[in-house]
């Protein structure tokens, strides 16, 4: 469990680069806290995030990042100082409201089934748990009591009411209802017994009564009371005034009623008493409901309608009839998509009458809060669950632009100097430092919407889970703009892909295409501007993608073509033009890809055949055959992971020149792809034996299918994490018997080639830019070495940059959500405990056991990326720098240059300074020149 | 009873080499073992120059001494572009204990056999067309039958190389993972059409184990020295080696050379002064003295 405070090691002056954003993610609890002090508004997130945010601007007061696998399913504030939420193991933990920090902990029970969390009148905890019934002491955690109801048989689907004394529960025992009545203080129950046997769809408890809906149409009411339940029952359409097919009583509570929708999205309000039930309020249309509250011992509750795709209107119903209180229309964020969740929370105005404000979570994970007919604040918890990333190019500067931009900030510019200056020399007061500061960090020159010299700013177009595009500019990491795209918000698995970047046309936007495909075999391809976000083509598709490819291929309009592999393993060509059918025709007998099945325990490779009529669906379909396959033993190795190079990297140089004047060939095979498989564990801790674990490496041409090389570790157990670079891979695994992580690098170098020289290779037979086919034998000589590393890897990936001459680090995220750059250096297998001079003179580093962590190396410095899923690396058009980019619940964004910066000054060098001292040296030139020749006069005239 | 007891230790010692050469034998990865059968005896031989450890290889006894239960076989069998799977040649192998359990397969043999008209007809057609020439064999040879792995190679590539055919099988544990199928020729792309001379393959059968990798080495500092790792490797370099001291000219020659100089100016300088006429180095200082103390 972690937590994080207030402090952004991003704004201290020597961490100028780097940009540290938090988020929590999808709420899916929300409690007010306005009674005293600040006002906030504890939110238990889909993230597992128990935060408490400012209600005035939506900022984080404190938040905690509890467990990711075990989602929070209830959350209450008791005594007005502690919040309390419920974990899906049974866990409840209670946070101090002002600061968050955990001030007891009770574990109630293990296993993972959902439970409900409930706030009883004598502000105890109760959790509900398939029939079992916890109350817990808020103030200690203790357990007071607890009720088994149906003896360890489970009950679904339940439901709870207080009443007095009493606590009420209802639930499905089989296909049954179950009713019990508890003592609130002893937690002695009984079991009550209906007038005559219910199998409703749906029921509910309000106060003491029950009410369910039958299959036929009837709405069944009883009162809790005495040994057997009363039943009463009444035509929902006679109830109704009007036909009903199908309607369902909502799980949200009001007292002494119950929310009733119908297919038609009408809702009513039901009041139910000891005489029956009757209709309070009817509102026509979808609507959302949100919890009730407490007002005057009255209740209120809040309705919201989508009025068009614009506007949403808030009702707020309150009283004991039920009478529409307020009414608001807000507009809204069209590009939020519907709204999924509200909570409601009422306030006294400044002329004593009460007002009302609603928390909304959209479709598209966002929060706002709605107050006074407008949207005070929002938040884009979207970006909590990045999925993929693209970055794009900035547009062209246009003349002019940027001279008349300094000219008028030319005053601007020179006191940033001055600043600078002062600074510099120490004179600077607190205030000016903080303005520097400033001045430093909102730099305009940062955020500019241009291209800039070194390629540093940059759009990163991230793709989240809830379907929603955004584009982050890497200067401030602010939002240019965002997309909701609703279709994609039902697909399982999204992918970002580039689609065209303009070269030529440079005056063109790049635009990305975003495909999303479900496992019920549809999917949803769409075209988006990189630059402005707007969504230039969708496509509905009959199929699900299993794999796309981006070919190295562009037609006239820099289009690139994509393969869509469908789940029949056919390939759909995009786009589905002439010209790219031409092109692809030319190019289709060297298309090869291949498909891992990780169940199966097998990869297998295709090769595209030939264009077969796609029929009614239209467009470009193509027939594959499989021509490879390589099968693991499914009882002794499954899959563990499969990494393949970046198709735009970047490599200098194939040869590498070794200090004794030798020279190795780098085997820089595209399609090479390195696969780890794993002995298939037995999931319980412990059973792991030291001798029986095995961890396989195959590096394998994706073409032909052959294992290039096969190398088994010993002892070693997932999970793996790879990267694979230029001839390079470094992968990462636990060895169970020393109980230390490993990390072990393969490097791959061609030996067909020895013998030739380097003429040779500068002619142009040898190297890389010569096409060789895989079909042809090499003759390989692949080196290894392992060590052990410190931490625990969560993800790893490697830097880029523009052309591939700077040093390469490997970008680690830890178990502790921070990224260390660990040099590829320290990774050379060809270390060794006593190098010759020769290899100390090529900079071979004497072997050790373990690869060393500096505290320098922490990339993220004291920050913390909490949940850390990725680290993408993007090279910046300055060779020596690379920009880092690393998203979990929270998104970090720094630059590294693995090898130091060699070919720039820094950011904040003092250009002022240097001048300075340039004219003091000139004066002090020109000073003395007159002095000497003074004195040289006088000389003379002695 | 002296004289036999260095015999007993001589026997002794021959029978630990004896039986750790044995064992040696079956703990061996089986990397190199290179196993090469020609065609079926009815065909004429290989016109292909064989290697002299293919050539070794045939000349051991076929059926040897070791019993039928051991023996092994399972199909090979090919496709021409796309189409059904006949029967190519058939696989024996010996069965024996693997270095990590279970059982492995050794000595593994091929006879192919020979391609019929049709067959050859239909391996012409892939020259046409540059079709694949496609091979599969069960991944488990102990009991035949699907689930199979599956190899190809560009039909033009087979007929370049005049039907010499490298196959590696990839095993672990008695299981085929995969079948490295190559030809034994350069086959750059554009490939040219060439037809095979002969239509009798030339098989080169390797079966690779895999290596196991180099474990961490364990260094001077042990196993419990992370605060080593920390340090980083120069500074390690540093604790295990401490550099040669430096000589104290080494050291300071920078504060020297300037202290030198200075020194050097104002000996040149005192020098000057004493030359200069009227103003004797004495009487300088003299009257810079009371000066001094007037300033206080």
């Amino acid at each position: 469990m972690l937590s994080s405070k207030g402090w952004d090691p991003c704004l201290e002056t020597s961490f100028l680069h780097c940009r540290h954003q938090e988020y929590i993610g999808k709420v899916t609890h929300a409690v007010f806290q306005t009674a005293s002090g600040k006002k906030r508004v504890i939110v238990a997130t889909e993230k597992s995030v128990v935060a408490s945010l400012n209600l005035r601007s939506g900022e984080i007061f404190w938040r905690q990042v509890l467990e990711e696998s075990e989602p929070i399913d209830g959350l209450q504030v008791a005594l007005g100082k502690y919040a309390v939420s419920l974990s899906r193991g049974g866990s409840l933990r209670s946070f101090h409201l002002p600061d968050g920090s955990l001030i007891w902990e009770t574990s109630l029970y293990t296993s993972p089934s959902p439970a409900q969390l409930f706030l009883l009148p004598s502000d105890d905890l109760l959790v509900l748990k398939q029939g079992i019934v916890y109350v817990v002491s808020s103030a200690d955690g203790r357990l007071l009591w607890t009720a088994d109801l149906l003896d360890e048989s489970r009950l679904a689907q339940t439901s709870l009411s207080f009443e007095g004394k009493n606590i009420y529960v209802a639930g499905f025992s089989g296909s049954s209802i179950a009713l019990f009545r508890i003592d609130a203080s002893t937690g002695a129950f009984t079991t009550l017994k209906t007038t005559e046997p219910l199998n409703p769809s749906s029921f509910v408890l309000s106060s003491g009564v029950f009410a369910a809906l039958d299959t036929q149409g009837d709405i069944v009411t009883g009162l809790m009371e005495g040994e057997v339940v009363e039943l009463q029952k009444t035509s929902l359409a006679t109830l109704l005034d009007s036909p009903v097919s199908s309607a369902q009583l909502l799980p949200d509570k009001i007292p002494g009623g119950c929310v009733l929708s119908t297919d038609g999205g009408s809702i009513f309000v039901l009041g139910l008493d000891k005489k029956g039930v009757e209709v309070l309020q009817q509102i026509q249309g979808p609507a959302v409901v949100s919890n009730s509250i407490v007002l005057d011992g009255t209740f209120a509750q809040s309705f919201l309608q989508r009025v068009n795709s614009k506007e949403i209107r808030v009702r707020v119903l309150s009283g004991k009839e039920w009478i529409e209180t307020a009414e608001e229309t807000v507009e809204v964020d069209p590009n939020k998509g519907g709204v999924q969740k509200v909570f409601m929370n009422a306030y006294i105005k400044t002329d004593r009458s009460r007002g009302f404000r609603v928390l909304i979570v959209g479709q598209d994970h966002s929060l706002a809060l709605l107050q006074q007919g407008k949207v005070v604040w929002s938040r884009e918890e979207a970006l909590a669950s990045v999925v993929d990333t693209l970055t794009a190019e900035l547009p062209l500067e246009k003349a002019g632009v940027s001279v008349a931009e300094v000219e008028h900030d030319l005053y601007e510019w020179l006191k940033g100097h001055v600043l600078r200056l002062k600074s510099t020399l120490m004179l600077a007061t607190a205030e000016e430092q903080t303005a520097l500061q400033a001045l430093r960090l909102n730099n305009a020159d940062k955020t500019k919407m241009t291209r800039d010299h070194n390629g540093f700013r940059k759009l990163i177009v991230v793709l989240t889970s809830s379907g929603k595009l955004f584009a982050l500019h890497t200067g401030n990491g602010g939002i240019v703009w965002s997309r909701f795209i609703p279709e994609l918000s039902t697909k399982g698995s999204l992918k970002l892909y580039p689609w065209r970047i303009p070269h030529k046309h440079v005056d063109e936007n790049p635009v990305a295409l975003v495909l999303g495909s479900s496992h019920d075999g549809t999917g949803f391809a769409a075209w988006v501007d990189m630059l402005t976000g707007s969504v230039q083509e969708t496509l509905a598709l009959p199929y699900s993608v299993k794999l796309a490819l981006a070919l190295p291929l562009v037609d006239s309009s820099e289009r690139r073509l994509h393969l869509l592999i469908d789940d029949q393993n056919k390939a759909h060509l995009y786009p589905t033009s002439d010209e790219s059918l031409s092109l692809f025709e030319k190019y289709m007998q060297n298309v090869y890809f291949y498909i891992a099945d990780k169940g199966a325990g097998q990869i297998e490779g295709y090769n595209i055949k030939s264009q077969i009529d796609s029929g009614e669906e239209g467009g470009l379909v193509f027939l594959s055959q499989k021509i490879w396959s390589v099968l693991f033993p499914k009882d002794s190795e499954t899959i563990a992971a499969i990494t393949t190079r970046r198709a735009d990297e970047m490599v200098h140089t194939q040869a590498k020149v070794l200090g004794n004047r030798d020279v190795w060939y780098k085997y820089l095979n595209k399609n090479m792809v390195f696969v780890a498989t794993v002995t298939p564990q037995d999931s319980r801790v412990g059973a792991a034996n030291p001798e029986e674990t095995w961890l396989v490496a195959y590096l394998i041409d994706s073409v032909t299918g052959q294992i290039l090389h096969r190398v088994s570790h010993a002892h070693a157990q997932g999970p793996v994490h790879a990267v694979f670079s230029e001839n390079w891979v470094v992968y990462c695994y636990f060895n169970v018997r020393n109980h230390r992580h490993e990390m072990s690098v393969l490097e791959v170098y061609d030996k067909s080639a020895d013998g030739k020289d380097v003429l040779q290779l500068m002619l142009g037979r040898y190297n890389a830019s010569v096409p060789f086919s895989s079909f042809s034998p090499r003759n390989l000589e692949v080196k290894g070495q392992s060590y052990f590393f410190p931490s625990t890897v969560r993800t790893m990936s490697v830097t880029f940059t523009a052309r591939g001459i700077t040093g390469k680090q490997i970008l680690v995220g830890t178990i502790g959500n921070q990224v260390i750059a660990l040099d590829k250096r320290f990774l050379d297998p060809r270390r060794s405990a006593d190098p010759t001079p020769m290899e100390r003179e090529e900079g071979v580093i004497p072997l050790s056991e373990g690869l060393p962590v500096f505290p320098q190396s922490y990339l993220t410095h004291a920050a913390r990326v909490e949940e850390l899923r990725g680290i993408i690396s993007v090279p910046a058009r300055l060779e020596s720098t690379c920009l880092v980019f690393a998203y979990g619940i929270d998104l970090f964004f720094t630059r590294t240059a693995p090898s130091r910066t060699y070919d720039s000054l820094t950011e904040d060098f003092s250009y002022a300074l240097l001048l300075i001292t340039i004219v003091v040296l000139v004066v002090a030139i020109a000073v003395s020149m007159v002095l000497s020749q003074r004195k040289e006069l006088r000389e003379k005239w002695k | 009873m002296r004289r036999l007891a260095p015999t007993i230790a001589f026997f002794a010692t021959l029978l630990a080499i004896a039986t750790a050469s044995s064992g040696f034998q079956w703990d061996e990865l089986d990397d190199e073992e290179w196993g090469f059968v020609g065609s079926s005896p009815a065909s004429s031989p290989p016109p292909a120059p064989q290697s002299d450890l293919a050539r070794k290889k045939p000349a051991a006894p076929e059926a040897s001494s070791s019993p039928e239960s051991n023996k092994v076989q399972f199909p090979l069998e090919h496709a021409f572009g796309g189409s059904e799977f006949t029967r190519a040649g058939v696989f024996t192998a010996r069965l024996r204990p693997s270095f990590r359990g279970g059982q492995a397969l050794g000595k593994l043999r091929l006879s192919r056999l020979p391609l019929s008209g049709a067959e050859r007809q239909a391996f012409e057609e892939l020259l046409k067309e540059d079709g694949f020439y496609t091979i599969r064999v069960p991944a488990n040879p102990l009991s035949p039958g699907a689930p199979f792995v599956i190899s190809s190679i560009k039909a033009r590539c087979l007929a370049i190389a005049n039907l010499k055919e490298h196959l590696d099988i990839h095993m672990d544990q008695g299981n085929i993972i995969a079948v490295g199928y190559s030809a034994g020729a350069n086959c750059p792309y554009p490939r040219e059409l060439k037809h095979p001379a002969s239509w009798t393959f030339d098989t080169h059968i390797v079966s690779k184990g895999g290596e196991q990798a180099k474990t961490v080495l364990f260094n001077d500092f042990g196993l419990g020295s992370t605060a080593d790792d920390t340090l980083g490797d120069e500074a390690m370099a540093a604790i295990k080696k401490p550099p040669p001291e430096k000589s104290f000219w080494a050291k300071y020659w920078m504060y020297i050379i300037p202290l030198g100089l200075i020194v050097m100016n104002a000996i040149t300088q005192v020098a000057n002064m004493q030359e200069e006429p009227g103003a004797p180095a004495g009487g300088g200082q003299q009257a810079r003295a009371p000066a001094a103390v007037r300033r206080r």
